[in-house]
């Protein structure tokens, strides 16, 4: 099991630790109420280290990426940052990257599980490029801090201007003799920076990012808070709701596919999902009634069929009630619709509908509807 | 049963190579030395497309394959998912262009310039 630099440092805070991913976590330092409160409305600070950090370097790293990814990346301006999806040519995901530039070199950020897979994928497809990966998590950490006075905390420390940082943008800065890059990531779908430090130094900026948190209220959040924060902003993870059988849109990651930059590994059978309404399910944000012990894997259903199923589970500190996020059918995809929790009949409680994906509207283009019927099969599966 | 082995070469037939030798000599290429660098690439919709190039010589890992009196270079990486292809040129009504017959190819996009394996 791996564990992050800043693990004694936690351990000192009080963190309960957990495995996640093959990684020992600090999983709660206080109740998870204080810590998503902490996190909405002052400043928290997480470990994010073990998110997979890969750096790539060469002359063509950005095309060799835009080439076997979902976005436009080739011309990623230094100091920007792009949200992109690794893809098969079955257009099912090998990971949801985050691939920011704040020099020459790009620093790609993947899923704790999928940085090996990432690294392999990416090397299998490199032939003559000027492209070179480094697989640089286990000597750095990586520092979250979310929330409304985050820009103000993480600027104090680093001594630089982040608040206008568009999303995605970065830029480096030192912490003594240390480098650090700092990007505008919104963990969690909270307005918030993910920090990159050498594992050094690591305990000596969660430090300081403490001390000059103080006055702020800032408190130190685990693994838990993050999951809840993460459910309630239907922010998609790996093993849960992405897999290599998921498609990026039906886990509603439309926003990292450029409909324009030409081709791409799998870009014709994403472009027809969307082209042609084909995306059969949805990954929708449910809030759970009743009690139901709804797992990640438990099938929800409807009229006796099974129309989904659930993919994460945790609580609404909020509500004070269950969340969670899963995959329904295309036809379910609305707010307010209810289905069961569980097999048919077994009492498992109601999940309602509260958050959805931007589904595509307007007529499909009909007349290549028949040339199609012969490539169906693929997506209805 | 053990299925019988991909032919483990590339060709090319009369027609292509009469195309290629016919860019060289536009391009000025001494007929002794020059190539046809045939490999592939990352990307296309299906992960893999083919590259072309006529070289003035084979680069220091390319496999060298003689074939219709033309010499193709082919990159050490790019070979394995080439072996058995035949390059031909169509000038159909449907484009004109170099093709390639890849018994590796299992899948190929909808336009035919990438292919997975």
């Amino acid at each position: 099991m791996e564990s992050s630099p800043l693990h004694e440092a936690q351990r000192a805070l009080g963190a309960v630790f957990a495995e996640v991913s093959g990684w020992e976590i600090a999983a709660a330092f206080d109740s998870l109420d204080r810590e998503c409160d902490a996190a909405r409305s002052r400043v928290a600070l997480l470990d994010r280290s073990s998110l997979g950090r890969l750096t790539a370097r060469g002359a063509d790293a950005l095309d060799l990426l835009d080439r076997l990814s979902t976005n436009r990346v080739v011309d990623l301006p230094v100091g920007g940052g792009s949200s992109t999806v690794l893809a098969t040519a079955r257009g099912r995901i090998v990971d949801w990257l985050t691939v920011l530039r704040p020099d020459d070199a790009l620093l790609i950020v993947t899923s704790p599980e999928r940085r090996t897979a990432v690294a392999e994928w990416i090397d299998l497809y490199t032939f003559d490029e000027d492209a070179s990966l480094e697989d640089i998590t286990s000597e750095t950490a990586m520092l979250g801090v979310v929330g409304p006075h985050a820009a103000a905390v993480v600027e104090r420390v680093m001594g630089i201007a982040v608040a206008d940082l568009p999303q995605l943008g970065c830029l480096t800065a030192s912490l003594g003799d240390h480098r650090v890059t700092v990007a505008r990531t919104d963990p969690a779908g909270q307005p918030g920076y993910d920090l990159v430090v050498p594992a050094a130094a690591a305990t000596l900026l969660w430090d300081a990012l403490l001390e000059a948190g103080a006055a702020d209220g800032i408190a130190p959040i685990g693994e838990d808070a993050f999951e809840a924060l993460r459910v309630a902003t239907g922010t998609p993870r790996w093993g849960r709701e992405l897999t290599e059988e998921r498609n990026p849109l039906e886990a509603g990651l439309e926003g990292a596919i450029s409909w324009n930059k030409g081709c791409y590994t799998g870009q014709e059978v994403v472009s027809r999902l969307h082209t042609y309404h084909k995306v059969q399910r949805y990954l929708v944000g449910l809030a759970l009634e009743g009690n139901g012990a709804a797992t990640p894997g438990t099938p929800l259903t409807a009229d006796g069929k099974s129309v989904g199923i659930v993919s994460s589970v945790a609580l609404g500190s909020e509500t004070g009630r269950a969340i969670a996020l899963g995959y329904l059918q295309t036809p379910f995809v609305e707010v307010g619709r209810s289905v069961e929790v569980g097999p048919a009949g077994a009492g498992g409680g109601v999940a309602t509908v509260v958050r959805t994906p931007e589904l595509p509207t307007g007529p499909v283009p009909a007349a290549l509807l028949d040339a199609l019927n012969d490539d169906d099969k693929d997506e209805a599966e | 049963m053990v299925a019988p082995a991909a032919p483990l070469s590339v060709s090319i037939t009369a027609k292509a190579a009469k195309k290629v030798r016919s860019f060289a000599e536009k391009e000025g290429l001494a007929e002794e030395t020059f190539g046809l660098k045939v490999g592939v690439k990352g990307g296309g919709c299906s992960g893999l497309t083919y590259v072309l190039s006529i070289d003035p010589g084979p680069g220091a890992e390319d496999k060298i394959i003689e074939d219709q009196g033309v010499r193709l270079f082919i990159p050490k990486k790019s070979f394995v998912f080439l072996a058995g292809t035949e390059l031909d040129f169509s000038d159909g009504l449907n484009g004109k262009g170099f093709t390639f017959a890849n018994p590796n190819a299992k899948t190929t996009c909808g336009c035919g310039t990438s292919f997975s394996v």
